[in-house]
């Protein structure tokens, strides 16, 4: 079976995921860069980014939407997430500490499966929205 | 302006064989320690028989195809302007070491918003036994348009 965390049964619309925080460094997104096999410079050259007129590297998106994607499968277990969108509305600075939040909206049957829809986001400290998604999730 | 023409056109197949340490890579870069990711006796015992990928591993494998997208030179876009929009995943299957990974990928739209062109992209990625792991929706957007 897949991994069982989340019962059906105790869990109710509004139920928020434990939150799940990173501070981010230049290491977090070089080693992502790696293991994702984005090698862009404007995410791991800080003299590049800054020929470019940026204040430093960024992290790829992607990086923070595999953070968002890992609070999900802590909290419903690993092979449960059955979709998920998201849309990146800031970028993402070294020094910041990125917090991936998720929240239930909706809970129904759905192709003999107990579905969960839930409301995501990544912000950092002061709040400010970095991605803004809603992921559909199977429970046993 | 990008030419709404492109609209349904296709890349060539690529061709990805999940690697259990790259799968392990990927996972230790989100600080994600699952068993199910790591632990071989864990894996055995699951459903799947061995490990699985974490889902964003879809990133890797599916995603591979937009380098053809980004310096395609029939639509020469602006890379240095472009930026990701969103990001859809479908996982349909999980993914494990040894599964030969094959995804097909196409520009689904084409839209202006304002000064900039959006560009959607959509990759589906079937596994060595023909059946459909992922479906990835991306939308890049070039800022000022193309």
């Amino acid at each position: 079976m897949s991994e069982k965390k989340l019962d059906s049964a105790s869990i109710s619309e509004g139920d928020e995921a434990p939150e799940l925080s990173l501070e981010v460094t230049r290491t977090h997104i070089v080693r992502y860069a790696g293991a994702g096999g984005d090698f862009n410079p404007i995410h791991t050259d800080e003299a590049f980014a800054k020929a470019v007129g940026l204040p430093s590297v960024f992290a790829m998106g992607l990086m923070q939407g595999g953070y968002l994607a890992r609070m999900l499968t802590d909290w419903v277990g690993v092979g449960n997430l059955k979709r998920y969108k998201i849309r990146f509305t800031g970028q993402v600075w070294p020094g910041e500490t990125i917090i991936c939040k998720g929240k239930i909206v909706r809970k129904y049957e759905g192709d003999g499966e107990k579905l969960v829809d839930c409301e995501l986001a990544v912000v950092n400290q002061e709040g400010d929205s970095k991605i803004a998604g809603e992921a559909t999730v199977a429970l046993s | 302006m990008i030419d709404h023409k492109f609209i349904g056109k296709e890349y060539p197949v690529t061709e990805y064989e999940i690697g259990r340490e790259k799968m392990k890579e990927y996972a230790s870069a989100i600080n994600d320690s699952s068993p199910y990711y790591f632990d071989r006796e864990v894996g055995k015992k699951s459903e799947y028989g061995d490990n699985i990928a974490p889902p964003n591993f879809a990133a890797v494998y599916s995603l591979l195809g937009c380098a053809n997208l980004f310096f395609d030179p029939e639509l020469a876009l602006n890379f240095a302007m472009l930026v990701h929009g969103e990001q859809e995943f479908e996982w349909l299957r999980p993914v494990k070491p040894g599964d030969v990974i094959t995804t097909t990928g196409k520009i689904v739209d084409i839209a202006e918003k304002g000064n900039n062109d959006v560009i959607s992209y959509e990759a589906e990625s079937k596994n060595q036994d023909g059946d459909v792991v992922t479906v990835a929706r991306a939308t890049f957007v070039i800022r000022g348009g193309n």
